[in-house]
């Protein structure tokens, strides 16, 4: 097909329309990760985390999997989040339990799932697979006895090497003394500089998103096949592709659920939010390439078995 | 990377191997479920009208034919199949039988589009309702939707809106009933209502429209309607009416003609759902419309009404009005929409004083109609006769009483007729049913008219 300048035109549009969509969705999300992450490393001693946390690594990587429920980030705000636990000494298994689990399991991706496909079997589904990927793979993780080696030095733990602070040189406002405007300007602070730093990620994945979304549409994609194999496949590649926040993907899945598989929807709807281009970034922000290979592949691999199995053995 | 690999790594690669693994195993072990089907019309264990239709609804799109191959009735029935959206429909090409306890059977092995074959035969019985009569009552009073057991019982009232139905229609399945209703800018909107008198709801507010006229599709997908606009002034009459239609699952609904200037009252569709008839008050004649093709047929008649199509959809009987011999007197014609032609059956030298728009008998080879013959005064009376006119014989010999608005049930073996006592003051239309096989009249509603089976 021939090149023309409307065409070309119109690509950019798309891509623009994509990048900005994305991003406008994701910001506000990534501004309250942030603040999180800010109220964490001001208000929580370092090693607290460690104290509260059970020593048996799956106990910790299911207590990470349902840490959603008390900070309800979606998959943008939840990075800088689970970085900020890891310094201040939450294991990696339960931060990666946390980093997987929490984008769905939360009160408003709850919420809105249930809006979305009521109460039944996707719902449940969707909560129950995604904290057992996630536990799952945070227990994997839980085998590296050197947690250090898969993070990068901003991200380790100060015991462990890490920087002191990411950025941030305000007087150390943590100490119990520090009275509270001074203690929330210095939560504001954190937020602010650690927005501008995963920010970068984001835009670069949303751009990268949108100039995918531009290159392959999504009805070259949905046109791949909806049989119970492909249609997995498929749907996993869309949710990777589109990078559409976990607080309104479930709306995006229920188009798809009367024309492919319960497995593939549900796999669209628990993948989507572990992974996807503009996440992917954000995580090589905190962790080595290798680990963030591993933290691709293993949900991938989890889902993609849950979705087959599911469409292959079970009837709804 | 950071370093060279570690246990770490190895685990985690022998983690992944063995998902590998894992997922070449459920994919070898092939598909346990396959096509599925999510729902049985009737459900297991229910009962449908007559006409059926019998329904599976999958739960994915299939590959129509593989479906279509393997479903069939036990008694052995048949019919045809139709598709709407994710079930598929068989429609009894004969009445089903009441009594009797039907098996449908959905054969292992129907395809879904992606090629998921349904893995368990499915099977599920049901039985067929005895018909019941939907009329309107009373005349003298109120106007609401009721219904008795054809075969005699309590009537039941199925509509209460305060006395202001105009006239109504029962689906083909009986399922469901549509009825038009005054409301208070004096026009009358289209409502629907189950078979029980349950869950009425607005399908159409027409404001100071007239929407009357209902008429379901034989499929029961569609309703025709006539739509009169309201008046150009408050009190000021209607307008003319044009013929519209209305999805009444969705209430999306299109007037039948793009050009305004077609009029059209009294929509009939024929058997086959492929066409509609209305007549055209501005033309004094009977469109006949084919639906798919658009392919239209004038049949020109002052009677003011559509005729009766043939069980087969090709044919129409229709009266007229012959103004040339002596005296006006109704006449008998045939059209035949696939040769574009019409044949006279009852002449104004038949003999006949006057006759009634005939009801094609189900399997086609009789009509009934209302004939008033030279000698029975006033009153007309109920008969038999082939399509041509032949082997005619009356039904009813009262003359004090005439016939009109019968109708056949679906298996051809009854009439449900009004008739109305001439000579008394104030009498009320009653309602009765003619056996064919025993010739008995048996008088089932004192007060009601416009009956219909209620399958």
């Amino acid at each position: 097909m021939p090149i023309t300048w409307a065409g070309l035109g119109e690509s950019l549009v798309t891509f623009t329309t994509v990048f900005l969509s994305i991003f406008i969705e994701a910001a506000p999300f990534l501004m309250l990760g942030t603040l999180a992450s800010g109220l964490v490393e001001v208000f929580f001693n370092q090693g607290d985390f460690s104290r509260l946390v059970p020593r048996h690594p799956l106990a910790a990587a299911l207590l990470g999997g349902v840490l959603g429920l008390a900070f309800p980030v979606c998959e943008c705000g939840v990075v800088p989040l689970a970085r900020r636990l890891v310094r201040k000494g939450l294991p990696l298994s339960a931060a990666i339990a946390f980093l997987l689990a929490a984008p769905v399991v939360n009160p408003i991706v709850i919420a809105s799932t249930l809006a979305a496909f009521g109460p039944g079997p996707i719902l449940y589904s969707r909560l129950g697979l995604s904290l057992l990927i996630a536990v799952a793979t945070g227990a994997v993780f839980a085998f590296q006895s050197r947690p250090e080696r898969l993070l990068l030095p901003a991200s380790r733990p100060v015991m462990a090497g890490g920087a002191p602070d990411l950025h941030v040189h305000l007087p150390a406002a943590s100490a119990p003394a520090a009275p509270l405007g001074r203690r929330l300007l210095r939560v504001l602070a954190i937020a602010v500089d650690e927005f501008f730093e995963m920010g970068r990620y984001l835009v670069a994945g949303g751009l990268l998103a949108a100039g995918m979304q531009t290159v392959v549409p999504q009805a070259a994609l949905l046109g791949l096949g909806s049989g119970p194999v492909v249609s997995v496949l498929v749907l996993i590649a869309l949710a990777v592709l589109l990078s559409i926040c976990s607080t309104v993907d479930a709306f995006i899945a229920l188009a798809f659920a009367a024309s492919f598989t319960p497995g593939s929807v549900l796999a669209f709807l628990v993948y989507g939010p572990m992974v996807d281009i503009k996440s992917t970034l954000m995580f090589l922000g905190v962790f080595q390439r290798r680990a963030v290979v591993y933290l691709i592949v293993l949900p991938l691999l989890m889902t993609l078995l849950a979705g087959l199995f599911i469409n292959l053995n079970v009837a709804w | 990377m950071a370093g060279r690999f570690d246990r770490f790594d190895y685990f985690v690669w022998a983690v992944m191997g063995g998902l590998v693994l894992a997922i070449t195993g459920v994919v070898l072990a092939g598909d346990h479920v396959g096509a599925r089907v999510a729902a049985t019309f009737p459900p297991a264990a229910g009962a449908v009208g007559a006409l059926g239709p019998i329904g599976v609804e999958f739960a994915q799109p299939m590959q129509a034919g593989t479906a279509e191959a393997r479903l069939a009735l036990e008694p052995a029935v048949a019919g045809q199949f139709a598709w709407d959206g994710l079930t598929l429909w068989f429609y009894p090409a004969q009445a089903l039988t009441p009594g009797v306890t039907y098996t449908a059977r959905l054969e292992a092995g129907a395809l879904s589009r992606e090629g998921r074959a349904s893995q368990r035969p499915l099977a599920w019985t049901f039985t067929v309702r005895a018909p019941w009569i939907a009329y309107l009552a009373s005349v003298s009073g109120p106007r609401e939707v009721w219904r008795v057991p054809a075969a005699g019982g309590p009537p039941e009232q199925l509509t209460h809106t305060d006395g202001r139905v105009y006239d109504f229609a029962v689906a083909p399945d009986g399922e469901r009933l549509a009825y038009s209703v005054v409301n208070d800018q004096q026009g009358a909107d289209l409502w629907l209502i189950d078979r029980e008198g349950r869950a009425p709801r607005q399908l159409l507010a027409c404001g100071a429209d007239l929407c009357t006229v209902p008429a379901w599709s034989p499929r029961g997908d569609r309703l025709a309607y006539s739509r009169e606009p309201a008046g150009i002034a408050p009190g000021a009459p209607n307008g003319p009416p044009r013929v519209w239609t209305v999805d009444p699952d969705t209430g999306q609904t299109a007037a039948l003609y793009q050009n305004s200037q077609v009029l059209g009252y009294g929509p009939v569709w024929s058997p086959d759902g492929r066409r509609l008839a209305v007549f055209d008050g501005g033309e004094s004649s009977i469109r006949l419309l084919d639906l798919a093709t658009s392919q239209e047929m004038l049949v020109k008649t002052l009677m003011g009404a559509v005729g009766a199509w043939s069980p087969d959809g090709r044919r129409m009987l229709f009266t007229d009005m012959d103004l040339e011999s002596g005296q006006p007197q109704v006449t008998l014609a045939l059209a035949d929409f696939d040769a574009q032609a019409i044949t006279p059956v009852l002449g104004a030298d038949s003999g006949w004083a006057d006759f009634s728009v005939p009801a094609w008998s189900p399997d086609g080879q009789w009509v009934a109609l209302a004939l008033r013959s030279a000698d029975s005064g006033a009153t007309k009376q109920l008969w038999l006769m082939r399509p041509d006119g032949g082997e005619a014989r009356p039904l009813t010999r009262d003359p004090l009483y005439t016939f009109g608005g019968y109708r056949w049930n679906p298996w051809g073996t009854a009439l449900v007729f009004q008739r109305f006592e001439l000579n008394t003051p104030f009498a009320k239309p009653e309602l009765g049913v003619w056996d064919a096989a025993t010739g008995q009249v048996t008088m089932l509603v004192a007060d009601g008219s416009t009956p219909e089976w209620l399958p």
